[in-house]
């Protein structure tokens, strides 16, 4: 994938915000911050489903990403190693909550039962399919429809080759596409 | 349905790229498949839309919240303590008891079997689309000169190439084209493939590939960075005036 951005001779302009942090300046995490937050959050609420939890999760995430910037070793671009550490956090923290919920006592689940939030545009039947996959099919699914990645950058987001990342998208749309015609 | 996979990987590109040329040429070569092709472009577009209605929250302040770390020291204490009594023990019983003991001799075989690692399961990956281009029917009359490529780009990054084929079969060239743009290209089924002859300068493979097409009457589509889909067009107008230009 290096070679990859290193062929097309790409410039990855967040390096220079990173540069910058790394001598010290900690306004450029925050524009840093600032530029991609709503795409992190946009992934992680895709994985994660709920608002509230993405939220909480982009804040971790973001963490992270201001503890270990001294990591990046520019193999990449920023943007990918960004999102190959939110889609390994959110996919975590689905799993994690996944267990919890299961575990919620019967009565409970009787006396609320799950409702699907979505806000007034969402596509209830998009929510409801993406909600019966695996964290890491909703990843893909929105890295690719949503963030709009290519297959490279998605299979260095993943930390995959190109052919695994083909083939988990061609699975990922399939089981989708099952789910939405079931729903709709 | 059973889809062949090249028609199938096909129908997932153009849902993609919801161009609504490839759209038609894709449901007039191919009606029966036509109903199929609705049904994943209807799933794309609810997907794509869905992403636009993620709610945008306004950004909140960064907060560098580390999580609590798990209070290990008093259990770590205690076990340390608990391994360290048990080792004296076992110490000072070991040397009041200290009678030769015989080494119970293990048995390799069954020590393999245990050790053997368990074998990954792989991913199972699709089987590759059918291999397009096939292999030119007719052999080259003359021999193709090399394309002499010169390492310019051009706006978008692609390299610009140049391009002499004095004859050669037409999928063999579009082969060429996209070699020489450092492209991965299928070919889908019933293109036809006369002897051309080529003559490009400084132009990347895509738009190479774009006028051959309006001359062979083929669409090149992108899909994905590296790789161009070529689908043909059925237009007996087109057909008609690429079988003219051979002669």
């Amino acid at each position: 994938m290096s070679a990859v951005f290193e062929q097309t001779g790409g410039f990855d302009e967040d390096s220079i915000l990173v540069d910058r942090y790394l001598r010290g300046d900690h306004t450029a995490f925050e524009e840093l911050y600032r530029k991609y937050y709503t795409k992190v959050f946009g992934l992680s609420k895709g994985v994660l489903i709920d608002a509230e939890e993405a939220a909480d999760v982009t804040q971790e995430i973001f963490g992270l990403v201001y503890r270990n910037l001294h990591k990046f070793n520019r193999q990449s671009k920023f943007s990918t190693w960004l999102f190959r550490v939110a889609v390994n956090r959110s996919i975590q923290e689905s799993r994690k909550r996944r267990f919890k919920h299961k575990h919620v006592e019967l009565n409970e689940a009787l006396e609320h039962p799950a409702v699907i939030q979505t806000s007034e545009e969402e596509d209830p039947n998009v929510q409801a399919a993406l909600e019966k996959l695996a964290p890491p099919d909703r990843a893909i699914l929105i890295l690719f429809y949503w963030q709009e990645l290519s297959l490279n950058e998605i299979a260095d987001s993943m930390s995959i080759n190109l052919s695994a990342a083909k083939t988990r998208l061609y699975r990922a749309r399939e089981r989708f596409r099952s789910f939405y015609e079931v729903q709709s | 349905m059973n889809i062949p996979p090249e028609i199938d990987e096909l129908m997932w590109a153009i849902a993609d790229q919801d161009d609504p040329n490839a759209v038609f040429e894709f449901e007039k070569r191919y009606p029966r498949y036509a109903n199929e092709l609705f049904r994943r472009l209807k799933t794309v577009d609810a997907l794509k839309a869905s992403g636009k209605t993620v709610p945008v929250a306004p950004v909140p302040v960064f907060k560098n919240t580390t999580a609590p770390k798990p209070n290990y020291r008093l259990p770590a204490l205690l076990t340390t303590a608990a391994i360290l009594a048990v080792s004296v023990f076992a110490f000072y019983t070991g040397s009041l008891n200290s009678k030769p003991q015989v080494q119970p001799t293990t048995t390799t075989a069954a020590m393999d079997q245990q050790a053997r690692p368990e074998v990954a399961m792989s991913n199972e990956l699709p089987k590759q689309p059918m291999s397009v281009p096939q292999q030119p029917s007719q052999p080259l009359n003359q021999p193709i000169q090399s394309p002499t490529t010169q390492p310019q780009i051009d706006n978008s990054g692609a390299k610009l190439i140049e391009m002499h084929i004095e004859s050669a079969p037409l999928h063999a060239a579009i082969q060429l084209i996209a070699q020489a743009g450092k492209m991965k290209v299928t070919i889908a089924p019933g293109l036809a493939n006369p002897n051309i002859k080529i003559d490009y300068d400084k132009m990347t493979a895509l738009q190479m590939l774009q006028a051959l097409g309006k001359d062979y009457a083929f669409t090149p589509l992108m899909d994905g960075e590296r790789e161009i889909l070529v689908l043909p067009t059925r237009d007996e107008d087109t057909q008609s005036s690429s079988d003219n230009r051979l002669n």
